[in-house]
């Protein structure tokens, strides 16, 4: 795996747990 | 009669992105990613997620609760509510029941496929297959396409398509609440714990051939994700994301306006539609991007897996991975939690995909929930029997065209349309965020309104030159396949027919009722 492929993978993978854990967590406040 | 309500929020939730978690997000994505440039195919998918995919999940979301209001669980009525100076709109409507329940014709059986998998992979009964010849062999020898020292006929198959078939009648009898959020509720999380068990095994596999270091699970995830940027050029590459993303949210299909319209008035819907499409995400590109290509990297090396790749998902799903997972300590229980973790993802899709006509029964003809369930499950059990008999004449991709397809994109372009021209933004925005718990930052009411139909009339339009014409005229299709495929047309035309003829006799009876009321529509 070259280094862009980490780049790539790092950035989605963030994004996307980001996303969902922060969605979860507003959910589950409201 | 008494509307049904979820019982909680998260179940909801659940519920919508069980719909959305399918075979898609485990075979059919990591197949596009590894076809498509590896990780340079996430920069379109971001932005088709960004541009396209958002925008119709809270279009839908927003839609559903509207039409809720009024009593519409499905799109006729909650087009009419829309659009109630336009006499034709309803009719429109009625892809969102048909698209859904031609899906499901085929869907049960596929997922049946898998609750059988579950069992051989325990049994130990594809054991013998250590090539992907054989494991193919298996494969076609269950799905009756020829009879072979595996199976010698369909009567297996049929079997575990009545287990499947029962399975979902009964959980869509106990209705909304009581079934079907329960199911998504224990259902997703189970799944997903599934997935991550296995992703975890795939990444301990390392290079399992030392004779070969470069056979690794680390090149595997390099193959995914190692950029190729020559691909962002190509507008096949573009599309390709556009559709994985489309497909994978399950939007068009009618089935988020249905649930969301189980939804109370002041219910958010924007943060609700936003967890639901995250989870789907986490989903497909965290764990469906680590399962099949890494672990077939692992044990078949990088030219292999370039065929692979393109092989389709049924290749993916039942060659490839119980041949790879096999070659794995505890193989047999690994593959049981494959097709197991695929069967529970096919079975919280298969029951969302009924839903909307068992609505459209109790809301349009005053049927009693139990009653509209029955009937339905007798005529998807009567259409669904060329699908299993005739697999191999093209009959399930001819159904797929249609019903995954073809209405899914017209009835997405349609429904977007009607909520930021016809609707109009002004009241799509108010009603996107009444009771809300996030706000929608403004520019997405631009995106709303612009990018995403002309983005889907792009689709659409390329789609329709590009792949959709030689399938309407049946270019391709041998002599001997032609009279099934022209036959099931016919029968999904006439099950469109109907339905249309029902909405038709429906809105009489309610106008007769109206007049002799003399009083206000309801609507």
């Amino acid at each position: 795996m070259t280094i862009n492929g980490w780049i790539f993978m790092g950035i989605s993978w963030a994004a996307i747990i980001g996303l969902f854990v922060f969605c979860l967590r507003r959910t589950i406040k409201h | 009669m008494a509307r049904e309500q979820w019982g909680s929020r998260i179940g909801v939730i659940m519920a919508v992105a069980g719909s959305a978690i399918g075979l898609g997000n485990f075979l059919r994505f990591p197949g596009q990613v590894a076809q498509h440039g590896g990780g340079a195919f996430m920069i379109p998918y971001f932005i088709s997620l960004l541009l396209l995919g958002l925008p119709l999940i809270w279009i839908e979301w927003t839609i559903g609760r509207f039409g809720g209001i009024f009593g519409h669980s499905t799109a006729p009525g909650m087009f009419h509510s829309m659009w109630e100076k336009n006499r034709f709109i309803k009719y429109f409507g009625v892809i969102g029941i048909f698209g859904p329940i031609v899906i499901s014709l085929y869907y049960i059986y596929i997922e049946s496929w898998l609750l059988a998998y579950s069992f051989f992979a325990l049994a130990g009964s594809y054991e013998a297959c250590t090539t992907s010849e054989l494991m193919l062999s298996f494969l076609k020898g269950y799905q009756g396409l020829e009879q072979n020292q595996f199976f010698s006929s369909l009567w297996p198959a049929y079997t575990f398509f009545l287990i499947t078939f029962a399975l979902n009648g009964l959980v869509l009898y106990f209705g909304v609440q009581r079934g079907i959020e329960r199911v998504c509720k224990y259902g997703v999380p189970l799944l997903l714990i599934l997935a991550v068990i296995l992703v975890v095994r795939v990444f301990l596999l390392g290079a399992p051939d030392p004779a070969q270091p470069e056979n690794s699970v680390l090149g595997g995830l390099g193959f995914m994700w190692n950029p190729d940027w020559s691909a962002l050029t190509r507008g096949k590459v573009w599309l390709a994301a556009a559709g994985q993303v489309f497909f994978t949210l399950s939007c068009g299909i009618g089935v988020i306006l249905t649930y969301a319209s189980y939804l109370g008035k002041n219910d958010d819907v924007a943060l609700s539609g936003l967890t639901a499409a995250s989870a789907n995400e986490f989903a497909e590109v965290v764990l469906g991007g680590s399962l099949v290509i890494p672990a077939a990297f692992a044990f078949l090396g990088a030219s292999a897996v370039t065929v692979v790749a393109q092989s389709g998902v049924f290749n993916l799903g039942f060659v490839t991975m119980p041949l790879v997972l096999q070659k794995i300590a505890h193989g047999n229980f690994f593959g049981f939690i494959w097709f197991f973790l695929l069967f529970i993802a096919g079975v919280t899709s298969s029951i969302s995909l009924a839903q909307p006509a068992i609505a459209f029964l109790e809301d349009e003809f005053n049927l009693a929930r139990r009653q509209a369930v029955l009937r339905l499950m007798a005529v998807i059990f009567f259409f669904s029997q060329p699908a299993i008999f005739f697999l191999g004449r093209g009959v399930v991709d001819e159904m797929d065209f249609w019903g995954g397809s073809f209405f899914l994109v017209v009835f997405a372009t349609v429904e977007t349309i009607l909520f930021g021209w016809v609707f109009g933004m002004d009241r799509a925005w108010t009603e996107l965020h009444r009771g809300s718990d996030i706000i929608i930052p403004r520019f997405y009411r631009w995106i709303i309104k612009y990018v995403t139909p002309l983005f889907l009339l792009l689709i659409l339009g390329v789609w329709l030159f590009q792949d959709w014409l030689p399938v309407l005229f049946c270019e391709g299709v041998s002599e001997e396949n032609l009279p099934y495929i022209i036959g099931t047309r016919l029968m999904l035309f006439s099950l469109l027919g109907s339905l249309a003829l029902m909405v038709r006799q429906s809105w009489k009876r309610r106008e007769i009722k109206l007049l002799e009321n003399g009083g206000t529509n309801d609507d």
